[in-house]
């Protein structure tokens, strides 16, 4: 799911670069420099002119900012009142994922478009097989009325040339839940009553259009005032994003500015506890089978897609809830912060009062790089002795699983949904009829957390690094 | 027949904007490939200034700034005939 791209890098330099003068006590003087660095005349340009890249830039930086962009406003207020509007915490941005309509590039709605590799054959399959008489022929050449066009690709699969091709539009295509379509102006929306937060279309877009809300200038204010204890609650998966050991990143953590560090591991342990306490409670009560609830972006798809299977999700709290309350229980003033690679955690975070901000893997990553520390370069910090690989596990798909299985005593028959997608979906919709195991671990990111949208590594370094720190 | 030597910085800066998955590709090259490299992961070589372009690697003490997927392999394989 994860590839690399410019788009996805070009966010990274941008967060690094503004981190650099956040920790630097540069952000209202330096903010404005930054669209010319990062887009010198030059360089090539991506958009129409180095202007319309620049203008992109900003609209960017405002949006890490913490501020939701009002089109018209942007032009009015310049980028370093936004900086001092964001240290004077002004910067309340409700949506938690919205479109930078400046860089969204209006992709062509999705279509099968004939092109001129089309040789305009005798046999014209393409024109015998359309159900829904959409294909013609003019000047010898095939074309598609795109009214009478239904997109069921079987000209696309009839055409001995493959002269047929499919223009997807990315974001939409990621979106399993249909939240993200046109404007009449042909850029996308982010329908809130759908969006389920899995930060599918955020990857997927290759103008890097779709934004998330950011809070590293609050973070980081918070990190620096004297007398504030700042703990960071750090997702298991951050062990699968450096080739590291868990003490060394904790150490790295600590160097970034948190007082203290705890593993959300530790209140998986008690999500595995309290969930087996309840698929025991539920399967004797009669029930067929119950799914897991630590995956946000799942339990926001069962609230806003599936009303039908609530009765079948776990009341278990996520492993962030137990772990941010174990430590607002020992320290009611310290500030937490939630670090992991999950957008629908920003969301879940809104309505828990335990948890005062989110960062992402990414952020972590800038800060990291700002500060010019070296994961594998620090010392060993000792990880807390309570936590076991099972707490640990629930970073990849299967581990919730597996940690319940082990603490029901294997007796239950389980399985786990790798990933929300519309496959995964249709089955776990044909669950309520035909149940396919008693315990359900339903993740919405195909590999589990440690493929999350907000990571550092691939998919593919982070299982190999998971498994080491296990 | 001597080795090339492919050191891959892995400070912050680097593995951050790009670097990962580089670390990721040596694991699909093929045996015959890697054996006629040595590969070693360097901390922060301090190249990477302000921003500069990282990811950096050294192939055989040479600095290469801005290194991705597709031209690591081109660099490899330059490299590689070079020795020859």
């Amino acid at each position: 799911m994860l590839y690399d791209n410019y788009a996805m890098l070009a966010k990274r330099e941008l967060l690094i670069r503004l981190v650099k003068i956040l920790i630097h006590e540069k952000l209202v003087e330096d903010i404005k420099k930054i669209p010319v660095e990062m887009r010198p005349r030059e360089k090539r340009n991506i958009d129409c002119c180095v202007h319309k890249d620049r203008y992109i830039i900003k609209h960017k930086i405002i949006s890490i900012l913490g501020f939701d962009i009002k089109d018209e406003d942007i032009d009015l207020i310049s980028l370093d009142t936004y900086a001092q509007r964001s240290l004077d915490n002004k910067n309340v941005k409700e949506s938690i994922l919205s479109v930078v309509h400046e860089a969204c590039s209006a992709c062509m709605q999705s279509q099968y478009f004939i092109t001129n590799m089309c040789r305009g054959c005798e046999g014209r399959p393409c024109l015998m097989n359309c159900p829904k008489g959409a294909v013609s022929f003019k000047q010898g050449k095939a074309i598609i009325t795109q009214e009478d066009c239904v997109s069921c690709g079987i000209c696309q699969k009839v055409c001995p040339y493959h002269a047929i091709i499919y223009t997807p539009v990315p974001c939409e295509e990621a979106c399993p839940v249909k939240a993200i379509t046109k404007n009449s102006d042909g850029t996308e929306n982010i329908n809130k009553d759908k969006c389920i937060y899995c930060g599918r279309c955020m990857q997927a877009c290759p103008y890097g259009a779709i934004m998330e809300r950011s809070k590293i200038v609050d973070i980081h204010k918070m990190a620096s005032r004297p007398g504030v204890k700042i703990v960071a609650i750090v997702a298991p998966a951050i062990f699968g994003q450096f080739d590291a050991t868990p003490g060394q990143i904790i150490t790295a953590m600590k160097r970034i500015g948190f007082d203290e560090v705890v593993e959300v591991a530790l209140g998986a342990e008690d999500t595995a506890r309290h969930e087996s306490a309840e698929l025991v409670e539920r399967i004797n009560k009669g029930d067929a089978f119950m799914t897991s609830s630590c995956c946000p972006a799942y339990t926001e798809w069962v609230e806003k897609h599936a009303p039908a299977f609530k009765p079948y999700v776990s009341h278990t709290k996520s492993p962030m809830v137990y772990t941010a309350r174990r430590v607002k229980e020992g320290n009611p003033d310290a500030q937490v912060v939630f670090v992991g690679p999950c957008l629908a955690k920003r969301h879940e975070a809104d309505s828990v009062p335990e948890v005062d901000y989110v960062m992402s893997f990414e952020e972590v990553g800038a800060f990291l790089a700002a500060y010019k520390v070296d994961v594998r370069e620090c010392e060993e910090s000792l990880p807390d002795p309570e936590v076991t690989n099972f707490g640990r596990g629930f970073a990849q798909s299967g581990g919730v699983k597996e940690a319940v299985a082990h603490a029901t005593g294997e007796i239950y028959s389980s399985m786990c949904i790798d990933g929300l997608t519309k496959q995964n979906i249709a089955i776990l919709k044909s669950m309520i009829k035909k149940p396919q195991a008693q315990f359900v671990e339903v993740m919405a990111c195909p590999g589990g957390c440690i493929n999350g949208p907000s990571s550092l590594a691939p998919l593919s370094l982070a299982r190999k690094n998971l498994k080491q720190a296990l | 027949m001597e080795k090339i030597s492919l050191k891959i910085c892995t400070g912050t800066m680097c593995y951050v904007m790009g670097g990962a998955e580089l670390r990721a590709m040596l694991e699909l090259l093929p045996d015959d490939f890697m054996k006629r490299l040595s590969v070693s992961y360097s901390p922060c070589m301090g190249l990477c200034g302000d921003v500069g372009e990282p990811p950096y690697i050294q192939v055989n003490g040479k600095t290469i700034s801005g290194v991705s997927k597709s031209n690591l392999m081109q660099i490899l394989k330059e490299a590689l005939n070079d020795a020859v």
